[in-house]
């Protein structure tokens, strides 16, 4: 990976003042530093956003609950409170990577993580998404790619494989990180509602969903989509 | 005539590794361990064209890099490239950022060339050609025996289907690699090795200089699989570095590389009818395959001949057959061996078929087998296996299981015909007057517990405890041993280990003039050694090791109907071991073997990007293996017979693993997926809820 420099923000103003134009921000470093060592990113700045104040809170209120975005994965699977009344999320937090990544992934870096595109993702393939011309993931080898039928246009996911299995255009080829937030939260929030939390059935629910596309432990998706359902990103910069 | 002792203390018991502690506490050294005086990283540039003709490589900005102390070329300045990740150059440097910034200021002009990457497509008469002098695939040689069509009209039923096993990679858990320090003296190589000595005399060759200048060390080793014998290029580019560059160099592949061009299991693609008399004994089969070894050799003129070719009918005695077969070039890594080569797309294949004869004819699946097994070993593995595993119990008509996760269960068998002993073993023993004892051996220990089972063996015949006896391998100064491939170094090593302990025990006996030298005796012989200790040779002798060896396996799975999800529930296998020598190490080698086989079942598959010509799962994160959370329970019976000697157990542990899978799954579900890996896309084409194209 390229040098950086690094700084630690306390506010969410420093934060967004230190991380200007080419700065990233930097919790759990679970995508991160992978695309930086791939250079696929190569931030001048990283700007460490774990002692932001009151984003690592879950708190239940009348309406709902709040996630905040420093919340560690792991803190999801051992909250008793959760695991009473959303037994589908602990579960999807269980299921996500090894408890090692569980322990420093945070929601936010989970909902904001770049493309997991093999295409993206590879060192030599210069894609739509890496200033190329083409999304290979279109036409290409998609068959495992981590797109949910309902969903994609939430995720930052260039391709969308739908129930004819045709690759199909996606709705966002372009680069999903100049999109408002607002837009994604909302856009999801209407696939998966909180009752659908609740049901044990969840996984297989998401599961059908994700189904043509092999991820034989679609782990990562669950925990997206419930996260996001349940509007968890509620404040503060979470993406870079 | 050399035997074994009947009554044992060590062998056929479980002692745990002489080297866990070491291993557990880091205290272990690995190629990528060593610490040579001002040893420098080494890298390697790799081709970005899966088919280039490379007219020039400039390494000079390369050298400006601050850090960099060397770079080479690997075959020149100008060459054809014919696979995505062959080598071009190499660098070392003082540190990995340094070498990663030169192999990007490496300039390569380069002209692309039409490539081709899938085995259906470089079959096609108008498809690239991976040699300019050859086609990619040529007419597959038939072998023929008994009257097959004729045959076929007299069969009470018969079944055609189509089998195929993806390209599977090693991953051993160590990269392949080496550290290197070519002085003026000679080469030391500290290499992740399964042929210390194939990688003594290689690198000499290549090296130009005498085997005597080369020495190879491999103390400790993560794993080869059949990807790691000889001097690679890794190898040689390491020592070309450190020559140049005046220090060693460590050049250990990333986990990147080892997806592109250090070895794989050739793909199959069988076509296969087969056809029983009402009874079940089968009288005919046919086969069609083909499968890729990757761009194989020049020398096979095109087409990597012989890398995919399988064992066929295989397991059965089947009077009238017919068996084709060809491999195609395609621009990708070559083959290797691979734990049991040829073996698990064998057993997957014929024992899919074979399974759907026997639901076609309503037959059981073990009753079918045991019907037309010749071999006398399995058929009772069978019958053990159905009381363990409660066959009976469990086994229902394919498709029955109520509800949405339907289970199944399935068997299959295998068979390794190698794994008999070496006889250009050697090895030695040093006795000192103080009672302590070194056995050196020029062999090496990939993981397996090689030390382990030397140690074993002399405890047992010098009726001493295993933790007495220093072992000493991995060395090419130690006296010569064969490679580790085949299941071969468990019965080569305990013969030789036989034969120096009975002279050791003879020199010792008449030097200290006791007629019993073992166990208790032991000290008081060696007191009265002397000054100079004694140093006896041994080579391996005749008797006391065996092949080949057989295996069956059950496995229950449960699958998800909605989501396709396979989960295995449980595998039980059944082998035969000749002499159990560590059942520890053995009982190792069997999970290993089998958690092998269900990640070849279920998960694991190199996928080649036809657009681009790249490997795109070059890493954990998309090729899937099997995790922790994955393995089911595993029972094992194993059946110590020591009338058979020694008998290499390493590679039938994964031969039927994936077959009884699928068969489970076929059992669970009513339909065959008859495509490995066994995704949940394929499960639910499979049973029509997605289009089969999408999968």
């Amino acid at each position: 990976m390229k040098a950086f420099q690094y700084a630690t923000a306390y506010s969410t103003e420093s934060a967004c003042q230190l991380v200007r134009d080419n700065g990233a921000y930097l919790a759990g470093g679970n995508d991160l530093l992978g695309l930086m060592k791939e250079y696929l990113a190569s931030p001048g700045m990283l700007v460490n956003i774990k002692a932001l104040p009151g984003l690592n809170k879950i708190e239940q209120h009348a309406k709902g609950w709040n996630i905040g975005a420093l919340v560690t994965i792991a803190a999801i699977e051992h909250d008793p409170h959760i695991t009473k009344a959303l037994p589908g999320l602990r579960e999807a937090a269980l299921g996500i990577a090894s408890a090692q990544i569980r322990n420093v992934a945070t929601v936010g870096g989970n909902l904001a993580q770049h493309s997991r595109c093999w295409y993206f993702r590879h060192r030599d393939i210069r894609c739509l998404k890496k200033h190329g011309e083409t999304c290979y993931a279109r036409i290409g080898e998609n068959r495992y790619h981590s797109t949910m039928g309902i969903l994609v246009g939430t995720h930052d996911t260039s391709l969308q494989r739908n129930r004819s299995g045709r690759g199909t255009a996606g709705p966002c080829p372009t680069d999903e990180a100049h999109r408002p937030l607002p837009e994604r939260r909302s856009c999801v929030s209407r696939y998966a509602s909180a009752r659908t939390l609740q049901k044990r059935s969840l996984r297989r629910f998401l599961q059908v969903e994700s189904s043509h596309l092999l991820c034989h432990r679609p782990a990562k998706l669950l925990a997206y989509v419930q996260a996001v359902s349940r509007y968890l990103i509620c404040q503060g910069p979470v993406c870079y | 005539m050399p035997k074994w002792p009947t009554e044992t203390k060590y062998i056929s018991h479980s002692t745990q590794r002489v080297d866990g502690a070491a291993k557990a506490t880091g205290r272990a050294r690995y190629s990528s361990d060593i610490q040579a005086n001002n040893w420098l990283y080494g890298m390697i540039l790799r081709s970005k064209w899966p088919a280039a003709k490379i007219t020039n490589i400039n390494l000079e900005k390369a050298l400006k890099i601050p850090g960099i102390k060397a770079a080479v070329l690997a075959r020149g300045p100008s060459l054809t490239v014919r696979y995505y990740g062959e080598e071009l150059a190499a660098v070392a440097g003082t540190s990995k950022q340094a070498c990663l910034d030169a192999l990007k200021a490496i300039e390569v002009t380069a002209e692309p060339l039409p490539f081709v990457v899938r085995e259906e497509d470089a079959k096609k008469s108008d498809a690239p050609r991976v040699w300019q002098n050859g086609s990619n695939y040529n007419e597959p040689k038939a072998k023929e025996k008994g009257e097959v069509d004729s045959a076929f009209s007299k069969c009470a039923s018969v079944i055609e289907g189509s089998y195929s096993t993806p390209i599977q990679l090693h991953h051993s858990m160590e990269t392949h690699g080496n550290t290197i320090s070519w002085t003026d003296e000679g080469v030391t190589a500290w290499s992740s090795t399964q042929g210390i000595s194939s990688v003594r005399d290689g690198l000499a060759g290549a090296l130009k200089l005498e085997r005597s200048k080369v020495r190879v060390i491999t103390e400790f080793m993560g794993g080869g699989f059949g990807g790691k014998f000889g001097a690679g290029v890794e190898c040689v580019l390491a020592a070309k570095l450190s020559k140049e560059a005046g220090a060693p160099v460590r050049l250990m592949l990333t986990r990147f590389d080892e997806s592109l061009a250090v070895g794989n299991r050739p793909s199959s693609f069988q076509k296969i009818k087969l056809g029983a008399a009402p009874d079940g004994t089968l009288l005919a089969f046919e086969m069609e395959n083909y499968g890729t070894a990757g761009i194989g050799a020049e020398s096979d003129g095109g087409g990597g001949r012989g890398g995919a070719d399988i064992p066929a009918p295989y397991l059965y005695k089947i009077p009238n057959s017919r068996v084709k077969q060809a491999a195609v070039a395609v621009n990708a890594g070559s083959a290797r061996a691979f734990r049991a080569p040829g073996n698990p797309p064998a057993s997957f294949g014929i024992e899919s078929a074979l399974d759907d004869l026997a639901v076609k004819m309503g037959m059981d699946p073990v009753e079918i087998r045991l019907k037309n097994d010749p071999v006398e070993i399995r058929r009772r593995e069978y019958a053990i296996g159905v009381e363990k595993f409660g066959w009976k119990e469990k086994y229902r008509k394919p498709g029955s299981s109520p509800g949405v996760v339907k289970t199944g269960v399935g068997c299959a068998g295998g068979a390794w015909g190698w794994g008999a002993g070496a006889r250009e073993t050697h090895g030695e023993a040093q006795i000192n007057s103080d009672g302590s004892i070194e056995f050196r051996l020029g062999v090496q220990d990939l993981g397996t517990g090689t030390k382990t089972v030397i140690a074993v063996v002399a405890a047992e015949l010098l009726r001493l405890k295993p933790e007495q006896i220093n072992v000493k391998v991995g060395d090419t100064r130690f006296p010569p041993g064969p490679g580790s491939g085949g299941s071969t170094t468990c019965p080569s090593i305990s013969p030789t280990v036989y034969d120096i302990c009975t002279k050791a025990l003879a020199q010792l006996q008449e030097k200290s003039g006791l007629p019993d030298a073992r166990g208790k005796h032991w000290f008081a012989a060696c007191k009265k050694i002397g000054i100079n200790p004694i140093v006896v040779h041994g080579q391996w002798i005749e008797g006391l090791s065996s092949f080949p060896a057989y295996g069956v396996q059950f496995a229950e799975v449960a699958v998800d109907t909605e989501t396709g999800l396979v989960t295995v529930v449980k595998m039980l296998g059944v082998h035969d071991c000749g002499l159990i020598v560590n059942k520890l190490t053995l009982e190792s080698q069997i999970n290993g073997g089998m958690i092998m086989g269900m990640g070849y079942a279920l998960y694991e598959e190199r996928v080649m990007d036809d657009l681009s010509g790249v490997v795109l799962n070059p890493n954990f994160e998309t090729y899937k293996l099997p995790g922790i959370a994955d393995v089911p329970e595993i029972e094992m019976v194993l059946l110590n017979m020591p009338e058979r000697g020694v008998i290499g157990i390493g590679e039938p542990a994964t031969v039927p693993t994936a077959g009884a899978i699928a068969n489970a799954v076929a059992n669970a579900i009513g339909v065959r997926v008859s495509s490995l890996p066994i995704t949940p896309a394929k499960v639910l084409a499979a049973l029509g809820k997605i289009p089969a194209h999408t999968t």
